[in-house]
């Protein structure tokens, strides 16, 4: 099921990345760099979320830092 | 970088739904929990903090004229300090749609498709707002001007479809125990209603910037009466102890609509108007998060952002919540707090540095 979801998440970054990529024109050399970089790591993000679950994210670093404000209510 | 132009009632026409689409559902059940009976005061007090904060991204706006916070928060405090509030913004504004992403999806999977498996919803909804700023802000903004009407006119005919069930006495007592009750009932609404802020990213691209004040009061103010018509209504059908115990107290409450047996099962309404709601919603968001991005990394072009930092949002919003239960908790007690911050104290803040800047300077 893992392996399965892994080729599944590649498909779509590959798909996304051939329907954007021949949409830049060569000029757009930083665009290029950016968008290569977001897509790449996306996808480690995305391998990373299928075989560990339950790795710590962005909204449990929001959650630590305003629990405090919690006890107010 | 973006040529496209929207109308400032189109501006108006688009934040609506940013602010209604998910709080509808999920903030009169938060609401009362803490309010009770009082639970319907709490939207009114909760909108003078959208008052603030379409005052301050107007005054920032007239300060540094077609540029949004990304830029003038470099030119007011700064490179450094500038660009590191620029990717608070950002940050904030991908956790905003993840979690707007995850409560639709929970309550799509929570009420209707029991079985889909939630990166399904996830994916599908944010494919199709991708698509909608991948064309642009005028797509956004027609696609806004178009659903918006239809959203207010369904919503509408369910408040009255439920008017013979209706009891009003459960609005007494007010103020039962002075009025604390229904100001923290307030404190997960004012959050919605700082996502007016919103606007700091799509004045640049108005035509008529001059009436974009008076379109932003007018969407507030509709937005206000949405409420109050929800809250209204479900105090008056369940009463404040009952609502707060339901997950998606409006649904319930349409469920319940049966007249002569015939008009029943409004509660399809309710999703075609709340899915069509919150592609609007994820797509004016997702368009701050994407040329905010660009304007960020000084890009020329924010079109490639679009899909990978949609599907960066898909991940966010399964990322480390691993239950609805989780995710309800994010949404009602840590969010408020994150966009207080963020929504209203920063741009303050940024103002007053700014007025104070701009006099020592002429």
């Amino acid at each position: 099921m893992n392996w399965l979801s892994l080729i599944g998440v590649s498909l779509v970054v590959l798909l996304l990345f051939l329907y954007e990529w021949s949409k830049m024109d060569h000029t757009q050399v930083k665009e290029k760099r950016t968008f290569i970089f977001l897509l790449a790591g996306v996808w480690l993000i995305a391998v990373m979320l299928i075989f560990f679950p339950d790795v710590s994210g962005p909204i449990d670093l929001i959650t630590f830092l305003f629990r405090p404000m919690e006890n107010f209510l | 970088m973006e040529t496209g132009k929207i109308s400032a009632s189109q501006m108006a026409f688009m934040m609506y739904p940013v602010v209604i689409a998910t709080g509808i559902v999920i903030i009169p059940s938060i609401t009362a929990n803490y309010a009770g009976q009082d639970m319907w005061l709490s939207p009114i007090f909760a909108s003078l903090m959208g008052v603030l904060v379409i005052f301050v991204a107007l005054k920032l706006h007239q300060l540094y004229p077609g540029h949004t916070i990304i830029e003038y928060s470099v030119s007011i405090i700064g490179k450094v300090p500038g660009k590191v509030l620029g990717f608070i913004y950002l940050y904030f504004y991908l956790l905003m749609n993840a979690g707007g992403t995850r409560i639709y999806a929970d309550f799509v999977t929570g009420a209707f498709f029991k079985e889909t498996p939630l990166f399904v919803i996830l994916t599908t909804i944010m494919l199709v707002s991708s698509f909608a700023v991948r064309g642009g802000i005028e797509v956004v903004g027609r696609s806004a001007e178009m659903i918006v009407p239809v959203y207010v006119i369904v919503l509408t005919i369910l408040c009255i479809l439920l008017v013979a069930d209706l009891n009003p006495k459960n609005i007494f007592p007010i103020f039962p125990d002075g009025p604390m009750p229904s100001l923290k009932g307030a404190y997960t609404p004012q959050s919605w209603f700082a996502e007016f802020f919103l606007i700091a990213f799509l004045l640049p691209y108005v035509k008529d910037v001059q009436k974009a004040g008076k379109w932003g009061m007018i969407s507030l103010g509709a937005v206000l009466l949405g409420f109050l018509a929800t809250n209204l209504s479900l105090l008056f059908l369940f009463g404040g102890e009952l609502t707060a115990r339901f997950n998606y107290p409006l649904l319930d409450a349409v469920r319940y609509i049966s007249i002569a047996e015939f008009i029943q099962h409004m509660e399809s309404l309710v999703m075609a108007i709340w899915v069509a709601g919150t592609f609007v919603k994820l797509a004016v968001v997702h368009f701050a998060l994407v040329i905010g991005t660009a304007q960020w990394l000084n890009l020329s072009d924010y079109k490639p952002l679009v899909f990978p930092l949609g599907f960066l949002t898909v991940l966010v919003s399964i990322w480390g919540i691993s239950s609805e239960m989780e995710s309800a908790h994010y949404s009602g007690t840590v969010f408020p707090s994150f966009s207080l911050v963020v929504q209203t104290i920063i741009p303050l803040l940024l103002l007053v540095i700014a007025i104070v800047r701009k006099k020592n300077l002429g």
